[in-house]
């Protein structure tokens, strides 16, 4: 079968030693990030992506991407023990995880957070593999409207699943938009909103914004408060589950994954509804639904499942249509475009090395970060304790240093400043950042298909009718948003995310 | 957005959510001048969209989204407050980013890492003399070695006294 030998090639590209190599790094800088408060996968990625130009286009989105389902491990950690998501994505899991360790079972939470990941993460690959023919088969299919539609579906939902108020959510990925258009006019090089300076006329730089809005800014924020972390004080005890444990496991571990599996595919970040609505989903099927919050290991198994899953299947829009479903994606986006790969379904025919080799890395990777996370938590227990005093202005050097060394320019790390300044307005205002980055990369690709598919049907809007696929998804997009602001969906919508 | 009036027959017009009442005015402010910005590029046509018709269009949704914004400050009391800016954060990180962005090229990262650890460690009361001192020079070495070394990145090391 085709699925065989194609992974087979995956796995023969993953295995080379450069690759591993590069695949723990990947893993264990994820994993650091994502223990330490403060810092994120979106800042490191942007960080880091400089770095990775010497690397081989694969073995550079090897590592990217395991800093990325790397950190989604690393912040169960800190949820567990400490009751601090390092991760927004380990919200839920601090729930029960924390009220676990608190009775002395720290090292049955961590285990099955790991194990839950490692076979949801082992699913999700060959879930992958299958979709990767099918999907890009679909992908060939879509004309520029189709593809201006989905975007706007992908907006819609985003808009949907974000945090806070929906019209915030909705104000943001304008504001996202706009930003795209600053700078030269992709066809008649007219300079757009620049204000006459030079360095925008190249547009906004993507790196430049999420490490101004994701790092610093949020260094800032930080600085406001004095940090409290109660590090937990009991023992972490044995890391292996009881038998009893791991049958109570096993199907909310199931059900996680194929929850998040098919939300990850969704456009505009399903993911993050991943492990909410895996919790969700346990606690109604719970016999005994007040034991939640109070140390089931239910609400820890699954939604870390679900986690997982979505993380590493969030790369299907991405690899197959070449639209990220969110900002990490987004960033990938330009580490690919860097190394001269289009993402879109020419990347399976062009660098089936790529597809192949990044899909088999991802089991890996989960197979690495098995490693790195259980014998070696004692490491990242020790981590814990560095305080944020002498960990911020590491990250803000790193920054400064990963920034100037994309283009040898001191005006970029300025530039990093002027955003940051504009992301710490922004969360102050009560804005939630992500959906803004979503915003910022799909809107110059919306412009570009807009374009080609008003030029081909000469200024008629009838092509997103004519279209099955464009008027599909275009009605989809319609219902979503109409559901997201009914009332009775926003409260359920609040108390899922309050959870 | 919400229909809810607090007392029914007389509903009572105050702000109600500062956050959201500067938050939707600066939005809208950001939108008139965006539009101010690209009044003078060319709309265009459907069939031929000029660079001027996605800024304009965008803008102008913002404008009416923050509107809306301003709007929904007078009926929902919001989730959140602005709370009070952490102007030594601030003040000192940004300066550190600045110092690192004119010093990075004249002095090399031998002095522009220090320095920058140095300042921006200033943005926290907590922060020990001691202790900073001694990080600086440890995440110099680490940097050097990480970027200069092993990353082999172009990135000036100290152009006074070594001449790259």
């Amino acid at each position: 079968m085709d699925l065989v030998a194609n992974l087979a090639q995956g796995f023969a590209t993953a295995a080379t030693p450069s690759n591993l190599l590069l695949c723990f790094v990947g893993c264990f800088i994820g994993t650091l990030v994502g223990v330490l408060p403060g810092v994120g996968p979106i800042a490191t990625i942007a960080m880091l992506m400089p770095l990775t130009y010497k690397f081989d286009p694969t073995g550079a989105i090897i590592m990217l991407a395991g800093i990325y389902y790397g950190a989604q491990y690393g912040g169960s950690t800190t949820a567990i023990l400490i009751n601090v998501p390092g991760e927004s994505s380990s919200v839920v899991t601090a729930l029960d995880g924390h009220a676990m360790a608190k009775t002395g079972r720290a090292g049955a939470a961590l285990g099955i957070a790991a194990i839950g990941s490692f076979a949801a993460g082992t699913v999700a690959t060959v879930f992958i593999a299958l979709l990767g023919v099918p999907m890009t088969k679909l992908a060939l299919l879509f004309g520029p409207a189709d593809y201006f539609a989905l975007m706007v579906l992908g907006l819609a939902l985003a808009v949907m699943l974000a945090r806070g108020p929906v019209l915030k959510a909705l104000i943001m990925i304008v504001v996202g938009v706009l930003l795209s258009t600053i700078g030269q006019d992709a066809e008649t090089s007219d300079e757009r909103l620049t204000l006459g300076i030079e360095s925008l006329a190249d547009g906004i730089d993507f790196a430049v914004l999420a490490m101004g809005v994701f790092g610093v800014a949020e260094i800032i924020r930080n600085l406001e408060s004095v940090e409290k972390r109660d590090v937990l004080k009991a023992k972490i005890g044995k890391l292996l589950p009881t038998i009893a444990e791991l049958r109570q496991s096993f199907w909310p571990i199931a059900r996680g994954t194929g929850l998040g599996s098919i939300l990850g595919i969704l456009p505009g970040n399903g993911a993050t509804l991943a492990p909410f609505a895996s919790y969700t989903l346990e606690k109604k099927l719970a016999d005994d639904p007040t034991r939640f919050g109070k140390g089931a290991i239910e609400g820890v198994a699954g939604p870390e499942s679900a986690n997982n899953a979505g993380a590493q299947t969030s790369f299907v829009p991405l690899l197959t249509l070449g639209i990220p479903p969110n900002a990490v994606m987004a960033l990938l986006v330009g580490a690919m475009t860097i190394h001269g790969v289009i993402p879109g379904p020419q990347v399976m025919t062009k660098n089936s090395e790529l597809f192949w080799g990044l899909i088999a890395s991802m089991w890996v990777g989960n197979l690495m970060l098995l490693v790195i996370n259980l014998p070696l938590i004692g490491l990242w227990v020790r981590l814990l304790k560095v305080p944020y005093r002498i960990l911020f202005p590491s990250i803000i050097l790193f920054c400064c240093i990963g920034i100037y060394s994309i283009n040898n320019n001191p005006d970029d790390v300025l530039a990093i400043g002027a955003a940051s300044i504009f992301g710490y307005v922004i969360i102050k205002l009560g804005f939630e950042p992500a959906p803004m980055l979503l915003g910022f990369v799909l809107g110059k690709l919306m412009e570009e298909k807009l374009r080609q598919a008003l030029g081909i049907s000469r200024g008629s809007f009838y092509v997103f009718l004519e279209r099955p696929i464009a008027l599909a998804l275009l009605i989809g997009a319609v219902i979503i948003v109409f559901v997201a602001v009914l009332p009775m969906v926003r409260k359920r919508r609040e108390e899922a995310f309050q959870e | 957005m919400g229909t809810s009036n607090p007392t029914p027959g007389r509903p009572e017009l105050s702000v109600k959510s500062w956050q959201d009442f500067i938050g939707g005015c600066t939005v809208v402010v950001a939108a008139v001048f965006a539009l101010w910005l690209g009044w003078k590029l060319p709309f265009g046509s459907f069939d031929g969209i000029g660079p001027g018709m996605m800024p304009r269009a965008v803008a102008l949704l913002l404008g009416i989204l923050g509107f809306l914004l301003i709007l929904a400050s007078f009926l929902n009391s919001g989730e959140g407050a602005i709370g009070s800016i952490a102007w030594r954060g601030l003040i000192f990180v940004l300066a550190a980013i600045v110092v690192f962005a004119f010093s990075v090229r004249p002095l090399g990262l031998l002095v522009a890492a220090p320095i920058t650890i140095l300042i921006s460690s200033l943005s926290n009361r907590e922060s020990k003399p001691v202790e900073i001192i001694a990080f600086s020079i440890a995440m110099t070495v680490v940097s050097i070695a990480l970027f200069k070394f092993v990353l082999q990145l172009p990135i000036p090391l100290a152009p006074w006294l070594l001449g790259y």
